[in-house]
């Protein structure tokens, strides 16, 4: 039987599961770069991720350029990939129970 | 709760992200069969000059005509990836443009500063051209991580090529009578001609069966 309560409610939402697995791909993504791999709007795209920033699984870090103005990098904490390995492992679940 | 169906197109969702952030293609099937051709035509117009040429002048020579081709086929590759991203909406200068630039540049500037210097400096187009097959192979497999498998195939033929060339030149396989520069010129024909040609046509094939399979 499987426990819908271990599903994480914060990711199980279209935008924020697709900035989980974009930041599942690489070890960190600027604000510009995720926004043109999701197209997202800025608003939309802060919205969740101070979202995810305040459930623990996205680390926000401001990265100082010499010639540019600082630039926000995100990355997945270790709570936020363990969570997303979860949630993916409850939605393959899902799915097999499906299949019988 | 989620349905069997939700969840299957949840973990859909998730694959295609993933296959869209990792994966980067720095070379385009009509871009490699531009480059291949026009490679097979600057070797063949390299071995037909080289009987005018002075025999001290013959890297000189050699550079400049592939550099010319570089610039063409570079310019047309770029071209194509251009126009590939806009029509995904995308912009050229996408994550994984840069990422690709990143892993591209270190061995192509190296490889291609050591080849000019054998070519120009001590007059070696042959071991000039060895240079840029080991180095572009290298460059190839330095995008290994996040290109599809065709680039990492290909990255590998060209190391192997130039490998197996430097042995044979090495152990004087090659025919003694054959100019520097045609040598060269036969190596480049082999490597950046036939093997662009094969990769461009095995991906062309690839990408019309699974157009073709919908």
């Amino acid at each position: 039987m499987i426990d819908f309560t271990k599903l994480d409610r914060t990711i199980h939402e279209k935008g924020r599961l697709a900035i989980m697995t974009l930041l599942a791909t690489r070890p960190h993504w600027s604000f510009q770069d995720l926004k043109q791999g999701l197209q997202m709007s800025d608003g939309n795209l802060i919205t969740h991720l101070r979202a995810l920033n305040k459930a623990g699984h996205v680390s926000i870090t401001r990265e100082e350029q010499a010639t540019r103005r600082p630039q926000s990098i995100y990355a997945l904490t270790k709570t936020g990939r363990k969570a997303f390995e979860a949630y993916l492992a409850i939605l393959e679940e899902i799915v097999n129970l499906g299949r019988q | 709760m989620t349905s069997p169906e939700a969840a299957a197109e949840h973990l859909k969702v998730i694959r295609s992200l993933m296959e869209r952030a990792n994966t980067y293609r720095a070379i385009s099937a009509p871009g490699a069969f531009v480059g291949g051709l026009l490679a097979l035509a600057t070797a063949a117009t390299l071995a037909r000059i080289n009987a005018d040429l002075n025999p001290g002048n013959g890297g000189n020579v050699f550079t400049l005509a592939w550099l010319i081709a570089l610039a063409v086929s570079g310019l047309t590759n770029a071209l194509l990836l251009a126009r590939h991203a806009a029509s995904r909406g995308e912009p050229f200068f996408s994550p994984g443009m840069r990422l690709a630039l990143r892993s591209l540049t270190p061995p192509l500037f190296v490889g291609g500063l050591l080849g000019i210097t054998q070519a120009v400096l001590h007059n070696q187009p042959d071991q000039c051209a060895i240079t840029w097959i080991l180095c572009y192979g290298l460059a190839l497999l330095a995008t290994a991580n996040f290109a599809p498998l065709s680039i990492r195939y290909l990255g590998m033929a060209f190391v192997g090529s130039g490998t197996l060339l430097l042995l044979l030149w090495h152990l004087g396989a090659c025919p003694p009578d054959i100019p520097d520069t045609t040598l060269g010129a036969i190596f480049m024909a082999l490597t950046f001609g036939i093997l662009h040609l094969v990769y461009a046509l095995s991906v062309g094939l690839k990408k019309h069966a699974h157009d073709e399979a919908g």
